[in-house]
Order: C-alpha cells, then structure tokens, then sequence
C-alpha cells in the first residue's frame, strides 16, 4: 500500500531539524520557564548594584547607614564588592527557584498534557531541564562571583564555598522532587523549601543521637570512655573532653549530604512526574509507610555517616584511645617501671618547663609550683599548657594513684630505692618521688636541697613553694597525710598559733597575708623551719611513720639551720623584673607598706613585725 | 486506495470535499496503528480510576468512549500517551513501537489546550513543529486555515472554542496514524464542531487512521464511531456496535396493568423503570419477544414502542449501570 497523501506536501520528515533543533527547542523552554525568577532576580541585583553606585552622591550618612564609609574615595566596584554577601543570598535563591520554575514548569501549568504527547526522549527532555538549570545556575554564580572578587576576596573561604554549594545542592536537587508530591507552582515551593528542611531536622536530631551513642559504645567497648571526662570518672582524669561534645558541627554536614543523597534518590523517582508522565498520586496507607522508612533510613545512615565522620575527624576519639592504651599499659607495667616513669615524666616537665609554661610573666614561677600539686583534683586546664601534657600528666596520676591504693608499700619502697640511688635529680622529680613515699621524706627532700644553698632564684622560689604546705605537719590533729596544695597566705592568715604550739609571729606585709603570696610564702617556710627545730629538739616529732615505715623524716640540726639560712636571702632580680614598669616603687620599699613585690628586696627576717615576733624566727640583720 | 484530498472549498472552511470513500475497520489504512490495554489499572490515593480496563481498537478502527464524569475516560487517554503511568497493566500496540514513535504517529487533542500561556497560537504551532519529526506544515497550514486559526493571538486570550480548534491543529499536523480525542469539541461553534468532524471523517476515510474517541455529545460517536464501549469506575461495562445504538434500542411502555407486573426476564432488557402508573422498559435488538411476553402476561396491557436516539440509548445505558453495584 503506497503513502497516503491527503494534501499538501507529503508525510516525510523533511520538516523535522534534527537532534539539535529539538534540544535547541526544548532548552529555549527550558529558559524561558525559569525567566519568572530570573527576570525580578536580575532587577534586584541591578538595583542593589545602582544603590552601591549612587550612595556617595546621598552623602556621608547614607555611606554610614550602608556600612560603605571605610570605602569612600575607592571605586564603584568596590562599593557593589561590599554588597556580596546580598548577592550570594539573592543569587541562591534565584538559582532554587529558578530550578522550581524550570522543574516544575510543566507539570503545574496549562502545559501538562504537551510534554507527554511529543515524541521526545524522556532522557532528551530531562537534560534539556538539567542543562538549563546549570546555564542558569552559572550565570547567577559567575555574576555574584564577580562581585565578590571585586569586593574583599579575602572573605571566600573553602569551608563557606563548600557549605554554600551544599545548601545550593540540596535546594536545586528538591526543585526537581517537588513535581512528585505537588500539583501547583505554591505546593511545589513549599515542598522545596519544607521538606529538605524537616528532612534535615529528623536527620540531626536521630542521626546525632544514633551517632552519639554508638561512639560511646565504641568508646566504652575499648574502656577509652572514661577518658572522654564523664561525670565521676573526669574528676579522677579524664581529659578534659565533654561527650555533649562528642557531636561536632561535621555530623550537620553529614546530614545535609544525606539529605541530599535523599534528594538525589527522590528527583530519580520524581523525573516523570517532572516530565508530566506521572500526576501527583493521593496519600495511601503505603505511602505513608515508605515516608516514615525513607525519613529513618536517612536519620540511620546520618547517623551512622556522622559516627564515621566524627570518629576519623575528632582528635579528641583519638587522644582517649591512645590514652586508653597507654592506662591500660601502666595498669599492667611492674611498679618499679611505673615508678620509675613517675619520676621521668617530672624529670621531663621540669626540663621543658620554658616550653611548658607561659614565662611571660615571672608570677608564673610561682603558680608553677601549684600546678603538679593540683593534679589530682584540680582544673582541666592550667596556664597555657600543652594539651599533650595534660594528657600524659593525667594518665601517670591516676595510673600512680590507683597504684598506691593496690600496692602501697610496692609503690614506697620503689620510690625509695629511686631516691636513694646515686643519680641526678631535679628538685621536682625528687619531690615527686618522696611524696609517693610520704610527708616526712617530702619535708626531708626539699629541707635538703634548700640546706644545699641553691644559688639561682628561681630554684629558691621553687623549693619554697613547696615546702610550704609541709606546714600541716606542724598541725596537732595531722593524720600523717598531707594534701600537696595550697593558696599562699592560706595558712599564715588563719593559723591558730597557740593551738598550734608555736611562737608567737606576725608578718608585716601590706594588706595581710593573703594580699602578699610571695611574702606570705617565705614566711610560713621560715615558720616550719623554726617549728620543725624546735619540734626535734623537744623530742615532740616522731621522725617516722609507725604506719609506713618507708616514710622518715632524715634531717638533723644542721640541715634545718642551714635551710633557715638558705630561706633568708631576699630576691632582687625577681623584684626588678615584677617592678619594672613601676620603678618609682624600689625607692619606697618601707613606706607606707611593703607590697608583695616589694617584698622581694626584703631578707625573710624583715618580713615579720619585730615588736609581735618571737626571735627564733628571725637571723641577725645583715645575715 | 482512491486517493482522497482534504481541501478546503471556496474558502468555505465547513464544506469540504471528499471522495466516496467509507471509513471502515475492514479497509484501514497501511499505517494504521492496533491498539492493545490489557489489565489497566490506576488508583489515585483511594480512588481507583482505572480498574482492570481491556480495550482493543483494531487498525483503522474508531471505538467512542461513552461514561458519567469521572469514569475513567480522560486517565484513559493520559495513561495511553503516557501522562500517567499505570500501576498495572499494559498497553500494546501492532505494529510494536517505542515510546518516541508511538507518540511520533499518536495525534492527542484534551479536553483543555496544552501549551504555554506566554506563547501565540503560532508560537505553540511552530513549538510542536520543532518538536514533532512528522509535522506536516502543508497539511498544518490547511488545518489553520480551515479552523480559523489566527497566529498572532495570545493563548491566554483565546476563547474556548479557540482553544478547542488550536488543540486539534496542534494534535493533528503530524497527520497522525492513531488520534486519540478526549472531549474534542466542547466549546466549539456548530459550524467548527462541523468542519472537525469532517476532518475526522476524511482522516478516517483517506488515512484509514485508527481512533479513540471520548465524547458527551453522542450524536458525533455516531457519525464517527464503529463501536461505542461505555465506561464505569474505571471498567468497561458494556460494548456495542454504533448501529445498535442507533436503531437497535427501543423503549417499550407500558400501561394498563396494576397489579401483579411481571417483565419477562430476557437479556434484552437493559433498563426496566416505573414512571407514574406506566412500566417503562429499554430494550436492545428485538422488541418483539418481549412485547409478546408481556402481552401474553397481561392480556390488558397496552404497549407503547418507541425507537430511541443514540442519546437516549446511551442515556438509559448509562442509568442501568447506575443500578449495577
């Protein structure tokens, strides 16, 4: 049977211009669908532009009120520069938008029924959307970008490009799911706008949920939980980190990629509804059910993609697990090799201890002293230290504490055979060691050195600082324990000198002991040295620890006069050094008081009041 | 095959000539398209409108769509071009095609113009022309002009009737092998409703064309048609051929019988009712069983035949089905 020809020229498809000229046709569509947004988009970065321009022209007020008077006397592209961050808002929106318009163009007009019944690939029409979307989207990013370059490019950072484009990402990829679940153009931007969003909600919400307890599951499986600091267990050395932390802002990222990951897979499903090949189909009991399982899926995998994320990402994770590691190994280490390392470690912070410590300010060297004696219950962070530090004086401590409450006389008699081995030791590392061993041996290690007569000042302020809280052993209710840790002045303001049995002394230091730290310190060094003589000689002091027999106190008349002796020296470099931005106050060292600094160029016997003070405390001026 | 030429004669658009070609299923045209639904079946939400749906159109075939308003018949036409897809079922037409021919050789008119509102009736026209690789704009060109169609209008200022001519020069420039027609011709003035169904009936007639039409206006189905299927809750529930519906159904009344009225039970009775004192009976094909039945039950009746029009023959179909759970 031949061709049927009714009229005109025959059925060929001559007419017809080819692959091209269809695409051609339907991205001009594409186009001129988006151009309701493009259009008003444009106008608006238009007149933002125009107001950048005639801004000088309405004066400096106006300049002021736009936030544009740091750019008076630079150019107009400057001035439009200040503007990006409108730009980038407007520019986003126009491309989401743009994108609805473009998707859901057609399936929510009058057209509907013509894109079904043209003969063109689903795959042709899809791309021709896509393509438009991307000219659309390139358009507003490359004169936004323009902006921002003429402006301060400094501002564009990767961290805010990446969220930027994420965000863009999700609003351009739920445009083209909108056709699947609403009719009208309305419908379709709210369920662009709405549904990323709860998505992203129900995402953050269960995903940082599954997250956080599954790390903390892993986290206690591999005992590096106590480590992370919760509750009881920080206050005996966890590290400092919070598990309401444990969450970072990445795991919101995760969940923006998952939501978009939603998205992707839905705009799959969506693209014949975005082809008219598919109405909007009404709510069904197994919709529901699909939502609802789709909504969890997406929280699990969140979820679970922000645990992944979190645990190769947070340094902390690491740190505990290193630290659980290192716990473990001192847990199972002989106690000579743990005392041993006790020792080394304070050898190796008081080596490092420029590196460790802010020395920026000389008050430090004497906070210094505090921090190892605040160790084990103390804050989290002291000065500047270095978080490495903090970790690795943590797990010692507590290593060595649980230590000495499983093997007290193991642990003693380690730290004994230590201290009396014939090898160099820092006064740190010695003092350390003794207090493992008990109060008595600290008091004889630190009256040693200071008898030794160090000559640095820095060593003398040292050996000061902690001598003083050996003053508990003068205390007639002391239980042979000693808390390593107290406030300067503490003790010197609130001493009961007859209960105590000591002479009578008073400092005289302007606004009392506890305004003076430095003096109150010295004195009450002064104050145990004197005491503790006289304690000997009256036979009122047991020399060793019935209980712990490791524990003695081995310092005869000599070493107390000699370490009295060594306490008197007055600090004159020290003293220059706080007073150097004050030196009109070097001239008036008596008058009216002495302050704390100025008590620096004092010997220790000047720091008392003569007329209150029993003499044993005090050597013949001039000494 | 006689050749036929559409032409438009004296500038007259509703007189046009043909030849004397009849349009039939037994001479379809060469590339005219089987048409195969088996099983449709499309639920929105709780609404199931398409239920099981089986319809073939043989080639050259023209089948009209009879039913109430939300039948099923417009999900019909959308699923067949593709504009919904079908939960289950399949749609299947001889020769095979893919999508892209199918539709390349499918001509659809809506009920209401698709296109975009920013376009001219010629922008529209030459949109689907780049868009339809057998646009014909000769045969284009003839249609415009024989519809009246004006290229400088807007679409949003068309009139319905406008709309309704624009839709069938869009869905027919390709001189399609299928014409798929849903409403066609609601809003058009009697001489365009005129001058459409003689371009059908020529398409028909010189292209052998196969189609599928869904009207309310039934006097076309009957001009057009070859078998009318009437659609309820999206299921066909009855078929017939056009000339039934044209001659074959009668309707029998009768008077004169008070109590004790007994119809004779015979498939032939589409619809039975009481109107006042009157029994009211559509019978399909031969009366005159039926009435010699009744006549024999009650010797006192009096019988009333009448021969219905297709309206009134659809009318009481479709009233039947009402009845039918």
């Amino acid at each position: 049977m031949s061709s049927t020809v009714l009229s005109g020229t025959p059925p060929t498809h001559a007419a017809h211009r080819g692959l091209p000229a269809t695409f051609a046709a339907l991205l001009r569509k594409d186009l001129r669908l988006a151009t309701i947004i493009i259009l008003p988009s444009l106008a608006a970065l238009a007149l933002l532009s125009l107001v950048a321009v005639i801004t000088p022209l309405l004066g400096e007020d106006a300049m002021r009120a736009l936030g544009l008077l740091a750019l008076e006397g630079r150019g107009v592209l400057a001035r439009i520069g200040a503007f990006a961050t409108l730009f980038w808002i407007i520019s986003a929106f126009a491309c989401v938008l743009s994108a609805l318009a473009i998707a859901a163009g057609d399936s929510s007009g009058r057209a509907r029924h013509l894109l079904p019944v043209l003969p063109v690939s689903s795959r042709m029409a899809y791309a021709s959307k896509t393509c438009a979307c991307a000219l659309v989207i390139a358009g507003f990013l490359c004169v936004t970008g323009a902006v921002q370059m003429s402006g301060d490019a400094t501002m564009i950072q990767s961290g805010s490009i990446f969220g930027y484009g994420l965000l863009l990402a999700n609003g351009v990829v739920w445009a083209f799911v909108a056709p699947l679940f609403a009719r009208t153009f309305g419908g379709a931007f709210v369920v662009t706008i709405v549904t990323p969003m709860l998505l992203f909600l129900a995402c953050s919400v269960v995903g940082d949920a599954i997250a956080f307890f599954a790390l903390k599951w892993t986290l206690i499986s591999r005992d590096a939980a106590p480590w992370f600091g919760d509750g009881s267990l920080a206050e005996s050395g966890g590290l400092g980190f919070e598990f309401s932390m444990l969450i970072s802002n990445r795991a919101w990222t995760c969940s923006a990629v998952v939501v978009l990951a939603v998205g992707l897979w839905c705009a799959w499903h969506a693209r014949k509804a975005v082809l008219c090949a598919r109405s909007v189909r009404g709510v069904t009991r197994l919709g529901v059910v699909r939502v609802v399982a789709c909504v969890f899926a997406a929280a699990g995998c969140s979820g679970i993609g922000a645990a992944a994320v979190v645990w190769n990402d947070n340094p902390a994770i690491s740190r505990a697990l290193v630290a659980a590691g290192t716990y473990e190994s001192y847990r199972t280490m002989p106690v000579d090799e743990l005392v041993r390392r006790w020792g080394s470690y304070w050898a190796f912070v008081d080596s490092n201890r420029a590196t460790l410590f802010d020395r920026s300010d000389e008050r430090h060297g004497f906070e210094a002293m505090f921090w190892p004696i605040a160790t084990q219950d103390g804050p989290a962070s002291v000065g500047s230290l270095d978080p490495e530090e903090l970790i690795a004086r943590r797990l010692i401590t507590r290593a060595i504490g649980e230590r000495l409450e499983s093997d007290p006389e193991g642990v003693r008699a380690a730290a004994r055979a230590l201290l009396d081995a014939d090898a160099p030791r820092s006064p740190i590392e010695q003092v350390r060691l003794a207090e493992l061993i008990g109060p008595r041996t600290r008091a004889s290690v630190l009256l040693h050195r200071l008898a030794a007569g160090p000559s640095r000042e820095e060593t003398r302020v040292d050996l000061i600082m902690l001598l003083t809280p050996c003053l508990s052993m003068l205390d007639p209710q002391w239980d042979n324990m000693s808390k390593w840790r107290r406030q300067p002045g503490e003790w010197l303001g609130g001493v009961d000198q007859h209960a105590w049995g000591l002479a009578p002394f008073r400092i005289d230091c302007g606004g009392g002991p506890k305004s003076c730290p430095m003096a109150s310190a010295r004195a009450e060094a002064v104050v145990f040295v004197t005491a503790l003589e006289k304690r000997i000689e009256e036979g009122t002091f047991e020399p060793t620890d019935a209980r712990s027999p490791h524990d003695r106190l081995s310092v005869g008349k000599a070493v107390l006069r000699a370490a009295r002796h060594a306490l008197e020296p007055s600090f004159p470099r020290l003293a220059d050094h706080r007073l150097a931005d004050s030196p009109w106050l070097k001239d008036a060292t008596r008058a009216p008081s002495v302050t704390d600094d100025q008590s620096l160029y004092l010997p220790a016997s000047l720091l008392f009041d003569h007329a209150q003070t029993d003499s044993s405390y005090l050597l013949p001026t001039g000494h | 095959m006689n050749t036929t030429e559409l032409s438009r004669a004296s500038g007259d658009p509703a007189v046009l000539r043909e030849s004397d070609q009849t349009p039939s299923t037994q001479n379809p045209g060469k590339d005219a398209i089987e048409l195969r639904c088996t099983g449709l079946s499309l639920r929105f939400g709780k609404v199931r409108a398409l239920d099981g749906l089986d319809l073939t159109i043989a080639p050259g075939e023209c089948v009209g769509v009879v039913g109430r308003n939300g039948a099923g018949k417009s999900t019909l036409f959308r699923s067949i071009i593709g504009a919904e897809t079908p939960d289950a079922g399949r749609i299947e037409t001889t020769p095979a095609m893919g999508r892209v021919e199918f539709l390349a050789r499918t001509g659809f008119v809506p009920d209401t113009l698709a296109v975009y509102d920013w376009m001219n009736a010629g922008q529209a026209i030459d949109f689907v022309a780049a868009l339809q690789p057998r646009f014909d704009p000769s045969w284009s060109a003839e249609l415009q002009s024989v519809l009246g169609i004006d290229r400088s209008v807007k679409i949003r200022d068309l009139s319905r009737g406008m709309q309704a001519r624009l839709a069938f020069v869009l869905g027919l420039s390709h001189r399609p092998d299928l014409v798929l027609l849903d409403e066609p011709l609601l809003g058009v003035d009697a001489v365009t409703h005129d001058a459409v169904l003689e371009v059908l009936a020529r398409m028909r007639s010189v292209q052998g064309c196969t189609m599928l039409i869904a009207s309310h206006q039934l006097g076309d189905l009957a001009r057009l048609a070859d078998r009318v299927v009437f659609l309820d809750r999206g299921r066909i529930v009855e078929e017939c051929e056009t000339d039934e519906l044209v001659t074959g159904t009668h309707r029998l009344i009768v008077r004169g019988v008070a109590e004790g009225w007994s119809a004779a039970v015979s498939d032939s009775i589409i619809l039975a009712r009481r109107q006042d004192s009157a029994h009211i009976l559509t019978v399909r094909g031969d009366a005159a069983p039926i009435r010699l039945a009744i006549e024999r039950a009650h010797p006192d009746a009096r019988i009333e035949q009448i021969a219905l029009s297709i309206h009134e023959a659809c009318a009481d179909r479709l009233r039947a089905l009402e009845t039918t759970p």
